[in-house]
């Protein structure tokens, strides 16, 4: 649009055509696609990780944003003491159900 | 003054080079940007709300500030020129900022979750969860997590670069004798690198001690960002003399003429402070003692800074007193009101970066505890390791 009615030559840099005028719609694009592309996978991020303002969060232990890992195991019922066995000699620090 | 116009919005222009530290640091996997990266990123953050509402003071008509933007007008045929690099700026600035943003809060997040899970008063559960968005900290959020830092350093390390480089070609563009120069953008990114971890200097080296963080940001780290300091005020001082040379080789009398007035017209103070402050001081740092030395290196810090405002007011002033009308030379003196806005452009910048230190963590305390195992498997074998 800008070519088209408001030609111009500045410095000697012409803006007549498409063609010329190339180069300077390059830091644009770039701008613009690093834009989009940062944005998109941040919020991507936020959505598939359920991470949004308000959400209530599912903290298991106290300490495991501290200096602990939590591990949990979903299991049945009657398999609870070989599980706590396993566990325990791996070396686990606490054992809840 | 059209001058003073000028000035003022490259003051603006000082503050906001910080950030692509760390993500620099992030790519090349160093290991000692994780007790720094954190306050860095703060302070790009904040440098550009400064720059930015120097642009928009600077427009004239702030009310119409979103006139750079090309969308759908009433103007008739009129439409934003894409020729020329203030709309790439508009366009360079923005992606700077909200980059920069995301990245830092995605990296906060972790750690305002840890944070919440310690927190003793109810107003400070209710705030740090709110900020933490429900982050527990699953194998599977931690995957992502790294994944999406990673990629976003990636990114962001090409657009800091770009978006020195833009800002440099405001000037390269025009056809002022001392501005219409091809080494800006390199000379503007080694500068920037230069400044940034200048300010990062003189904010830590008080934070550190204010705030007890003595064994995490330690001599080692103040070592390596001196010498960072040092090679990149020489690159400066390479590009300062490149700038001379060029002037003559070009053949130009205007530029010949543009180079020796900045040197020893009336503005030489000006250019011989730039040079002291900036290429000659930054060579002590040849010597590990005064690396290593607090006072030195705060003190160069501060010196640094002051460099690199002159360096702004050389590029600026120097170029546009002299400009091609004899008839608009002249002398630039700031007035009140230009005192007043720099001024008050440091209280914009300390006021968000106070609150930072005093509420958010100041050190990326996740990223630090993956550097910690290996520590803690070595300190298993009876190995003391620090730094």
């Amino acid at each position: 649009m800008n070519i088209w009615d408001w030609p111009m030559d500045i410095g000697g840099k012409p803006s007549w055509n498409l063609y010329k005028n190339i180069p300077a719609f390059i830091p644009i694009t770039f701008e613009f696609t690093v834009l989009c592309a940062a944005h998109g996978m941040v919020i991507t991020f936020y959505l598939r990780s359920k991470l949004l303002p308000g959400v209530t969060p599912n903290v298991i232990h106290d300490r495991m944003h501290d200096d602990h890992f939590v591990l949990t195991v979903e299991g049945k019922v009657s398999d609870e003491t070989t599980i706590r066995e396993s566990l325990k000699q791996v070396g686990a620090v606490e054992i809840r159900s | 003054m059209g001058l003073g116009y000028y000035q003022l919005r490259l003051v603006g222009r000082y503050w906001s080079r910080r950030t692509l530290i760390s993500a620099i640091l992030l790519l090349f996997r160093q290991k000692w940007r994780l007790s720094i990266n954190r306050s860095a990123e703060a302070m790009t953050i904040f440098a550009v709300i400064c720059a930015a509402s120097f642009i928009v003071a600077h427009m004239g008509r702030p009310w119409v500030a979103y006139w750079p933007l090309p969308f759908a007008n009433q103007f008739g045929s009129l439409w934003v020129n894409f020729n020329s690099p203030l709309v790439w700026d508009v366009f360079a600035i923005s992606t700077y900022f909200s980059v920069s943003l995301v990245f830092w809060y995605t990296g906060l997040i972790p750690d305002f979750a840890a944070v919440r899970d310690r927190a003793k008063t109810k107003a400070r559960k209710f705030w740090y969860s709110a900020l933490s968005m429900g982050w527990v900290g699953s194998a599977k959020n931690w995957q992502r997590f790294e994944e999406v830092s990673l990629v976003l350093a990636g990114i962001s390390t090409p657009l800091v670069l770009s978006v020195h480089s833009v800002v440099s070609m405001d000037f390269a563009t025009a056809l002022v004798p001392g501005w219409h120069t091809t080494i800006f953008p390199p000379y503007f990114v080694a500068g920037a690198i230069f400044s940034g971890f200048a300010m990062v200097q003189t904010l830590l080296i008080i934070t550190r001690k204010v705030l007890n963080l003595e064994e995490y940001i330690t001599i080692y780290h103040i070592d390596m960002m001196n010498r960072i300091i040092l090679i990149t005020g020489s690159i400066v001082g390479c590009a300062y003399l490149t700038e001379f040379f060029i002037a003559w080789y070009s053949g130009v009398e205007f530029e010949q003429y543009a180079f020796i007035n900045r040197a020893t017209g009336p503005y030489w103070w000006a250019y011989w402070s730039m040079m002291t402050c900036n290429v000659i001081s930054p060579q002590l740092m040849w010597s590990s003692k005064l690396r290593r030395n607090l006072f030195v290196t705060f003190f160069l810090s501060i010196i640094v800074n002051i460099g690199m405002w002159f360096e702004r007011f050389v590029i600026i002033v120097t170029s546009l007193h002299r400009d091609f009308v004899p008839s608009s030379w002249t002398m630039f003196h700031p007035t009140w009101v230009e005192i007043g806005l720099f001024i008050g452009s440091i209280g914009l910048f300390f006021v968000p970066f106070l609150l930072f230190t005093r509420y958010f963590p100041v050190i990326a305390m996740s990223e630090l505890k993956t550097i910690l195992k290996s520590s803690g498997s070595q300190s298993k074998k009876g190995v003391q390791h620090h730094d």
